[in-house]
Parts: structure tokens; sequence; C-alpha cells
């Protein structure tokens, strides 16, 4: 081994210990220098040397051949190393090996496979005592896994045929290989040659440089006095020499540089063409009229389905032929053999596009994405705005909400117009949604609406589906107002301006909530009743909503007809009528008349008048709702006892019912805490006495516990005086200390428990939300509705998608009920829906594709496997290829011409007795890829060399052919 | 957050993990809900037990096996008048004990009556105790043992006959129940238990807000009852 810069190092060493110590004797250490790993070129040498030891490579490969496809089925495994103290030749090394689990012993193989005519290796190892054969050439020349089908696979196992290779890449910290430089390569292959030869590992080491995703390689081995250089070509492009079959075999034969008449008999080759089949490219004219129907434009009130534009699919299909001679080919520029329709082996693949974007999955996701958005619906708004007010915008506006009112109601719609001026932003940009379009979507919205009934259109609506998880769902009915919010906000968003225009949209539907509220309209479409926990915020926000607008209008009606008969003026009293105290005190007073015979009622009934006094009179009866029975006062005997009107106990949202208990839970567990949680709880307890009391002049304890808690009040088995049981009795209690506490007082007396008004602008501040909070609460009404879409679609389909329904409803229940949305979980599930969509779609499309093999036999054949190939897809083969009825059918499809214009001309159907005519007619597409590999064993570089292997992969497709050579050298006879 | 779900989530029992759960006490009113839990809390039992108002928070831990369940208590009031504030309670609570008295036919009807508007409206993975109170009183009962266990295994209850006096069943209810709630956090159960998780809980361990009801890592170190 030379010494190469030895003098150098010498001197570099003996600086360096110079400088590190000051000791004497150490620097006679420093005199001690490895001469074999000097320089730093050598010192990679040896570090290549090192990851081939420590790796423990075999000095010789098993003697085993590769299964069949065991390429794509097997499991690759990998070891890495890198070189990191060798200045200017920091390399990654890995070795990338197939076990040989998935081989098969030599012998064991031969019998089976050896029946093939004339075999190369049988050739070449008439050259050979049968044990020298090296196991490498075996796999070069190895058919079984030619033209892997597998995207991820390595490219040196497919150019090569390699199950076990090395490669070496410059790490990210090696700045100087990052450029080519043809020395530079020289360089470092030389090394790899040495280090072979010098460890005898038979694996072929290869250098990758250049960019990584150029792939360029160079590579090499030695076994058995055999060097193989492997090389390859990568050009843009492509020369007339190297299009056809036949200058490819003029090229391999120049680089063996054997005389033609000897070598042609000898090379092999394999050929497989791949023929592309796009959805784009597919010509559907008159073919089905159906497919296009299906695109018609989404509406307000559905969500979409399928393709952006194609479906992004490619169905492959890959004609080839194994193992040929290749002078029996003749494949030139100006004639070939190389018919797809007459190679001997068909199989067909389909491959879904991964990244392309399918409309429901692309709906769920941007909507969602939508939820981080911070600025205020505000905000937007204001960008809108303009200082001058615009009388235009203002007047549409206020038309739209006009017509929403209807024309009848006057008083309405001035009231209308006065809440709503000082808010309404005049805007000096054209609005995101014109007036036409915000009428349908408030028809849409608010079907109730006058405005609703002027536009008569019927939207459409989802059916609800029968799977009982949807119901775990945290979000709102089907078809519900929550749930057409969230429709709508989707449509808004993706048809008029995005978040501006859901911005717009937004403001729109807070000013008709308020206006609902302020004149007493339920708001429709929303569950009745109490907040349902089950349902999502949004849901329960407008049910609390309705609540209030209830409570209010139960309010506004009693007062209405009492003011009728007592004082008429009061008919045009302003809306903002319950949010006096004294109007609230009249409803209740005249609701009691309405009920109950009060004896003294003359002046009570009067507002305002009488209340004073009558509060000071405790003998007064108030507020009672109905007879108890035939319960009469203890104390007083004559007296019935009278249930009370009691406040209702308040609706309650979820995050209300929380905070709440929150509240309880955080007061101490010592005798204060417990006091100020029992006062927080027994506030509607003392209510209820307090209206007991009111009710009943003259009631005791005892009477309250008969009514509140009968269970309280045991009554002796012989029928005679009741008493209070224990626990009610015992003094100090807490039930007793409320009872003094509590004041004779009706509940129009009271303090409210439940303050509508306040309640009702505590929703509506509420929903004043950011442009995110927006989505965000409609998202679980969005998901519902995108779920229903997806299922309906996976029962209208034949295939079995990929997703199971229970499954994915219970992530969706999980997602929404989770205070912390886990983003990861959402993008699994969105990952899901689209691959179903896209299966569902690519499936659709393929079945109106295969309406081109209507004349064609076995139609419910090709059916039933375009099912399983859109199901499975996975590399089929078409035994038969072309000829059999699967292939005919392929054919078919794969036509460029329209079918039904040869139908047209009168051919006859194709029968069972398929003739030669009937496959010519099928214009194929030309093959998108074309690939070839040559083999044969041949002595190089003389005539007296021993035989050796040699191998040439070709790839051609439009704008690229890359060329992948191995060729050997004898190195004893060369 | 994501990482306890994902520690958790479908994975076998895990050893030695504590699990919450948030447990709601229903039936009318005076059969012992109070005492029941009492007994089981403090191990204390008063002849006359204050009727609730409102409702009632309390903690209590069991141990089981290789896991720790942690129970939080909502002892609900039994007046009528309160029956509409029940839903606030039940309304994510992973169990719940329905009690009658079994010295009361009206208490048996109410609590079947309870069972219903369970199977309606709470959590359908919810796990429902029937329990029949008041045990040490058998010369007085009039709700027969076979048919409330016949009603239980019609709807797929628990039961047991307590004595809060006594204390006769106490624990074992607490325990059954603490046995058959999933204690791999499914679907179900894990959003469920996020309006328990509000209390101490949340201060303990910053991620425990949404772990849920389930929550492992949620559950408070050293959380022993709060009573």
């Amino acid at each position: 081994m030379v010494t190469l810069g030895e003098t150098d190092s010498r001197v570099k060493y003996r600086k360096q210990s110079e400088e590190r110590d000051h000791l004497p004797e150490e620097t006679e250490m420093f005199e001690i220098t490895d001469f074999t790993t000097a320089s730093d070129w050598e010192r990679f040498i040896a570090r290549l040397e090192d990851a081939i030891h420590d790796w423990k490579l075999p000095r010789s490969l098993p003697e085993t051949t590769f299964l069949k496809d065991s390429f794509v089925t097997g499991k690759w495994k990998e070891c890495n190393s890198d070189i990191t103290d060798v200045p200017d030749f920091e390399y990654l090394i890995k070795r990338l090996y197939l076990p040989a689990a998935y081989a098969e012993t030599l012998e064991a193989a031969i019998p089976a496979t050896r029946s093939d005519p004339p075999r190369l290796s049988s050739l070449s190892k008439t050259c050979f005592s049968v044990n020298e054969f090296p196991a490498l050439f075996e796999q070069m020349l190895s058919m079984e896994n030619d033209f892997p089908n597998s995207a991820t696979l390595h490219p040196l196992c497919r150019w090569f045929g390699l199950a076990d290779f090395l490669v070496i890449t410059a790490s990210p910290f090696n700045q100087i290989d990052w450029q080519v430089k043809e020395d530079r390569i020289k360089l470092i292959q030389s090394s790899m040659v040495i280090a072979v030869a010098n460890t005898k590992c038979p694996i072929p080491m290869f250098l990758q440089f250049g960019e990584l995703s150029r792939l360029m390689f160079v590579g090499v081995s030695e076994v058995a006095g055999f060097r193989t250089l492997y090389e390859i070509i990568d050009l843009e492009r492509v020369p007339d020499r190297m299009k056809t079959l036949s200058g490819l075999v003029e090229i391999f034969k120049d680089k063996i540089s054997q005389r033609a008449e000897e070598a042609t008999q000898l090379i092999k080759t394999s050929i497989q063409l791949t023929l592309e089949l796009n959805p784009d490219e597919v010509d559907f004219e008159g073919l089905s009229d159906e497919l296009i129907e299906d695109r018609k434009p989404d509406g307000l009130g559905c969500l979409p389905f399928g393709p952006s534009e194609f479906d992004s699919f490619v169905l492959r299909l890959l004609a080839s032929w194994p193992n040929a001679n290749a002078d029996a080919i003749e494949d030139t520029l100006l004639h070939s053999d190389l018919d797809p329709l007459q190679a001997p082996k068909w199989a067909v693949q389909l491959n879904l596009n991964e990244g392309s974007s399918y409309r429901l999955s692309d709906t769920l996701m941007n909507f969602a994405k939508q939820v981080h958005k911070k600025e205020t619906v505000q905000s937007y708004l204001e960008f809108l705005e303009r200082d001058i007010a615009d009388a235009n915008a203002g007047d549409q506006a206020t038309a739209v909400l006009n017509r929403l009112t209807g024309e009848g109601d006057e008083r309405l719609r001035s009231r209308l117009s006065k809440a709503l001026y000082s808010r309404l932003p005049t805007f000096h940009l054209p609005v995101p949604i014109d007036a036409e379009s915000l009428n349908e979507i408030l028809a849409y919205l608010f079907p109730d609406s006058e405005l609703a009934k002027d536009e008569q259109r019927v939207f459409p609506a989802f059916s609800e589906r029968s799977e009982s998880a949807f119901k775990t769902i945290k979000g709102a009915p089907i078809n519900s107002l929550p749930f057409r919010l969230a429709l709508t906000i989707q449509f808004v968003f993706d048809n008029y301006g995005g978040l501006l225009g859901v911005a717009y949209l937004w403001h729109e539907i807070l000013l008709e909530l308020r206006y609902r509220w302020e004149n007493g309209h339920l708001v429709p479409g929303v569950e009745a009743g109490m907040p349902n926990h089950g349902s999502c915020l949004l849901n329960q926000k407008l049910q609390m909503l309705n609540c209030c607008i209830a409570k209010r209008e139960a309010g506004r009606v009693a007062a209405a007809a009492s003011n009728d008969a007592l004082a008429p003026v009061h008919s045009k009293s302003p809306v903002y009528y319950d949010g006096v105290d004294a109007d609230v005190t009249d409803d209740d007073d005249e609701e009691d008349d309405e009920f109950f015979d009060c004896v003294t009622d003359d002046s009570g009934s009067l507002p305002g008048e009488a209340q004073g006094p009558v509060a000071q009179k405790p003998l007064k009866p108030e507020g009672r709702k109905e007879l108890l029975g035939t319960l009469t006062l203890l104390r007083d005997t004559g007296m019935p006892l009278y249930v009370p009107i009691t406040q209702e106990s308040a609706p309650m949202t979820e995050d209300m019912a929380q905070e709440h208990l929150e509240r309880m839970v955080a007061t101490d567990d010592d005798e204060d805490g417990r006091a100020a949680r029992m006062r927080m709880q027994s506030v509607a307890l003392v209510s209820d006495m307090s209206a007991f009391k009111a009710a009943n002049p003259g009631c005791v304890f005892e009477d309250f516990v008969r009514w509140h808690s009968p269970r309280d009040w045991e009554v002796d088995s012989a029928g005679g005086e009741g008493h209070l049981s224990e626990r009610m009795s015992q003094a100090g209690s807490a039930w007793i200390e409320a009872w003094d506490s509590a004041e004779p007082k009706s509940v129009r007396k009271q303090k409210r428990l439940f303050d509508e008004c306040v309640e009702a602008e505590k929703v509506l501040s509420y929903l004043t939300l950011t442009i995110g909070g927006v989505f965000r609460h409609a998202l679980p009404m969005l998901l519902q509705a995108g779920l229903t879409k997806l299922f309906d679609e996976m029962d209208a389909t034949e295939i079995s998608p990929p997703c199971e329904k229970g499954a994915v409803l219970k992530s969706v229940s999980r997602l929404l009920s989770d205070t912390n949305f886990s983003w990861l979980e959402y993008e699994k599930l969105i990952k899901l829906v689209r691959l179903t969509e896209q299966i569902i779609s690519t499936h659709r499309t393929l079945e109106s594709v295969a309406k081109k093999t209507r004349d064609l036999p076995d139609r419910d054949g090709f059916r039933s496997f375009l099912r399983t190939m859109v199901e499975a897809r996975q590399l089929t083969a078409i035994p038969g290829g072309a000829r059999s009825p699967l292939g005919q059918c392929l054919a078919a499809i794969f036509d460029q011409r329209n079918q039904r214009s040869s139908s047209r001309e009168g051919s006859p159907p194709i029968g069972t007795g398929m003739d030669e005519k009937g496959l010519k007619k099928r214009c194929l597409p030309a093959p998108s890829l074309k690939e070839f590999i040559l083999r044969t064993v041949a002595p190089r570089p003389y005539q007296f060399s021993r035989p050796g292997v040699h191998r040439m992969y070709t790839s051609i497709r439009s704008g690229e052919v890359r060329i992948a050579g191995a060729f050997t050298e004898d190195l004893m006879y060369g | 957050m994501a990482a306890v779900a994902r520690n958790t989530a479908g994975g076998p029992p895990s050893a030695g993990k504590i699990f919450q759960f948030k447990l709601v006490l229903l039936g009318e009113a005076a059969v012992g809900k109070s005492s029941l839990v009492l007994r089981f809390v403090k191990g204390h039992f008063h002849e006359y037990q204050e009727s609730t108002i409102g409702a009632a928070f309390l903690t209590q831990t069991v141990c089981l096996d290789e896991t720790t369940v942690k129970f939080e208590i909502w002892d609900t009031a039994g007046q009528e008048r309160y029956h509409s504030l029940a839903p606030m309670y039940y309304r994510g609570a992973q169990a719940a004990i329905i009690v009658y008295d079994i010295t009361n036919q009206e208490s048996f009807n109410k609590a079947k009556a309870w069972v219903r508007e369970l199977q309606r409206q709470a959590n359908p993975n919810i796990v429902i105790a029937l329990t029949g109170n008041k045990a040490d009183l058998v010369n007085k009962r009039t709700v027969e043992y076979e048919e409330a266990q016949a009603y239980a295994d019609e709807q797929g209850l628990l039961f047991l006959e307590t004595s809060a006096k006594s204390g006769v069943n106490v624990n074992e209810l607490f325990l059954a129940i603490a046995k058959k709630l999933p204690k791999t956090e499914p679907a179900g159960t894990r959003g469920q238990g996020q309006t328990v998780n509000v209390n101490a809980a949340a201060e303990e361990s910053k991620g425990g807000c949404c772990g849920g009801g389930g929550g492992s890592a949620s559950a408070a170190p050293g959380g022993a009852a709060r009573n």
C-alpha cells in the first residue's frame, strides 16, 4: 500500500505533540506512525474496511436465489454507519439487504426452474465448476424479481437486481461532494475498489453522488476474480439509438466489445411496457351523461363529495415479455414487435394518488383549520365599514331585515330599525354576500320568516342516519338550525369571500337572533326545552335563548291580556317591556288573576298601586297555584293548603352548570365552606319557602314539609296526627334555619332566580365570537353532516370501503367530547374520510368507464374484478393477457377510441371464438414507460477471459432515459 | 394531553394507574343516599342524617388489585322539586347508584323511573347500580329482594341490598361498581369525565382537565378522599 504524504503527516504529528505536550518522554510516542493510514484518503479506505468488518459481512454470498417478488413482499433490513473523523471524507454507509429468509437454496430451486429453456446461468456454468459460480451472478441473472412493483424499493434493487449492497452517501457535513466532480468520484470509486479487494467482500458497494434526488450511483463488486463495475446513464433527451430495443442491444454489445455474431445468441431480454390510464384522459364523450349530471354545483344545504376535478388514480397495465431472446424481437423506429396486445403477460394495478384533494375531506379539514383564527368578527366588519354612512349599503341591509320582519307589523319594524341602526355598520366595500344571495341564505336558515315564504325555495335536507352511535356525538339534531348554520357557514366560506363572508354572515345571524329576542319570536329549528347537555354548546346557547324568549313572551302575553282590559295605553308600551321590574310584577299579578280567586283582589290587581300595602299584610295570601289535595293548614284547620307558584329552576347550559359545580367544589370543606355551599344551594329552597309562606298565611314549617318533602311527614299507621320525621325536626338543621330566614314573599316580589333579560344578553354576547369561534362552534354539526354524507355514499356503493362506521363515529364522538381537541386524531380521521371518498369515487368513475365494455362477454366478471381492484389495489395478473375475457375488457377501457362508434359500424359483438381482428381494433395508448433488461454471459475484456455476467437495465419515459449497466471483467485472465 | 390519551387509549388495564370516575346518587327523598355515602366515605352513620339540600360532593378512593379508582361522588337531594337539576349531575357521570328504601314500595317505583330516565338521557355507557337500602329493617320490608333482583337483571343493572346503618354491603357496592367501570378509558367515558376534573385534580396536574374520567395521569397524586 502506498503511503502518500507520509512525511507531511509525520511533521504534523510532531507539531501537534509539541504543542500539546511538554513532557519530553511523550514526544517519543508520536514517532510511531501508522504509515498505511497516513493520508486522509487512506484513512477513509481503512474506515470503509472497518465498516465491512464491523458488520461481519460474509466472505461469500449464500448459494441462494430469491423467491419471486420477494423484493416487494420481503422485509428489507438495513445497517447504518458513518465516517466522521476523516476530514473531507465524511460519509454515511448503509447496507440494505433482503434476509435469506426470502430466498431458497439453489439446490431446491434448480429442479423447478431449470426446466426453462436455455437459462443463461446454465450456459455460463459450463465455464465454471458447479460450486464456483458466484451467487452474485446468480442474482444478476435471476428473473424472479425483474421489474419489482414497488414505489418504495431502493432503485438499485430495480436496476441491478441486487438483494444485498452497500451505499456510501456524502454526509451533510461533507462540503466537498455536493458538486459532482469527475476526479473526485473516481477517487472515491477507487477507494471502494481497494476496500472491496482488501476485504474480499462480495457485496457490491455503491457511491451515490450529485443531488440525492437524481439518484446517480457508481459501484463496484469483486467475486471469484471478477470485478463488476456498475454505472448509470441518465439523460433528459432520449437519443434515437436508445429509444428501441434494437438500439439498446447494440449499445450492450459495444460495451461488452464482443463480435456481434457470437454475442447475439446469448443475449436475453425481459421487457415491460407500462400503459397508464388517467381519469382526465378518459374519453367520456357519449359514454355517460349521468356522470356529468352528478357534478352539479353544490348549493346551500349540501356538502360536496368526490374529487375536486378528476379522480386522481392511475390504472396501470403492465404488458411484459419475460426472458425473450433479444434477437428474436424486432424493435426499431420503423417497426416494433412489441405490441402490448401481443404481450404474453399482462398485469394490472390501480394506484391512488395520495396527495390529491377530495372535496368532502378537504371541506372538513379546511373548516377545522379556521378554528385557530383569533380575530373577532367585528374586526372583519370594520374592514368593510367606513366613516361616512353609505346610504345604499345601509338601506340594503335594512331592506333585507325589513323583508324578514314582514310588511304587516309597523310597530315591530320601527323597533327593529331603532335597535339596529346603532349597530349596523355601513359598508364602503361591496358586501361579500349580495342581497339576493343573503336573502336566500336567510330564508334557508329561518324558514319561518316572511322572506322565506316569499322565496318559496325548497332546500335540500339531510336524512337522519339510523346508526345509533350518531346520537353519542355532541352536535345538534339533523337539519336543526345549528346544523344548517354549520352548512351555511361552510357554503359562505367557500363561495362568498372566505372569512370575510363568514364574518358578515355571522353578523347578520346575530342581528336576526337579537331581532327575534327583542320581538319575542322564537328561533326556529331549535330543540324545545331546557338546554340539552348532550348536544353541542351552540345548540345549548340557542336553546337557552329560546327559553328566554319563551319566558318573556309568556309574560308579555299575560301582560297584554290584562293591559287591554285595564289600560289600553299599555299595548303600545315599549318592547323592552320586560326589562322594567314593575311590569314583570304586573304579569305575575295578572297570572294570579287568571288562575285564582283571590278574595281581596279588588285593589290588588291594579299595578303599581296596591303592591306596597299588600306586601305589608302577612295575612293576605298571594301567589297560589293550586290546592294541595285536601290538606289543610295544621294550625288553622279551616284553611286549605295551597301549592304556591314557585320560581322555575333556571335553565343552564353546560358551561353554566360546570361553573356552578366548580363553585361548589371550590368551597373549603370546613364549617364555613359547608355553610357557604349550603347558602348557594338553598337559594331555591328559600325561594320556595317564601312563596309558600305568602300563599299560605299562618302556615308552619310542618305544612311546608308536607308539600315539599312529604316523606319527612310521618303519619302513624293508626291514622292519627302526623309529625315531622326525626331528621327534619333536629334543632338547628339547615331546613329550619332556611325556614326561619324566609320571608313571606310571592314569587313576583322575590329576587328572580332566572332573569331572562340578563341571560338572553349573556347568550347574545357569548355568540359575539371570534371568527375562529364561529367555526369551532359549528364544527360538530359540520362533522355530523360530513359523516352523514359519507355514510350515505358508502351505502350507495357496491364496494366495501376501508372505513368502519362504528369506529369513525366513536372517534368523532370522542373528538367532540374532549375539551382538548386532538388534531392528531382529527387528521387521522380526515385521512380515512379522504381515502374512503377517493375509493368510492374512483370506483364510480371506473364503473362508468367500464360501460365501454358493454358489448363484451363476461362483463359481470369484469365488474367484480374492478371492485376487488379498487378494494385491494394489488397488482393483479391477467392470465392469458389480451386474449382472456378480462384482458379484452381491459383493452376496451384502455382503448383511446370510443367503443360505441365501432359497434355502430355493425361489427358483430365479439363472441367466445375470439378473432385477431377484434383485438387489432384496439388502439391502446403509447406506453408511458418502457423497461428493458438485457443479460448475457460473455468473456470480457478479452476473448480468452473467463465469461462473466453482464446486465443492462434501461427505462425510457418521456423526458428521461436511464441506463444502469453492470459489466464484469475477468481479473485473472484480463 | 395527547400523550395521556395515547398512553392509555386501548391499552390493557394499566397497572398502578389511578382512574377517576364521576358517580351520582339518585333516588326518592329519605331513602338513605347521604347515609350510604357517609358510611362509605367516612364510616359514620347518623340515625337522623339531615335532608340534603341541592347536592353534596365527596370523594373516596378504592383500591382494586392493581389499580386505584377515585370516586367523585355527587349526592343529590331526592325531593321532587330538585328533579329538574338532576341532569346537571348525571350528565357526564360514569356511574350512578339509584337508591330505594326496601320498606317503601313507592321509593322502588321512583327508582324504576330514575333508571328509565338515565337509560334515555345519560351517557350510554353509564354503569347503573340499583340499591335497596335500609336492609336492617327486614321486618318492615315491602319490596321483595327477588322482585328487585329480577328487575335489575332485566335492565342489566348491578344490584345489592345495603344497610348504611350496619354497613352491610356498602363497600361491596362501591367495589362492584369500581370493578365494572371500564379501565381502558374507552371513548365514551373519557370525554364524559371532563366536568369532573375541573376541581382539585386540575390544579394538581395540568394535563388533567381533559384526561377525563378515565384519566390515568390526571388523577391527583396522593388524591385521597376529599373528606
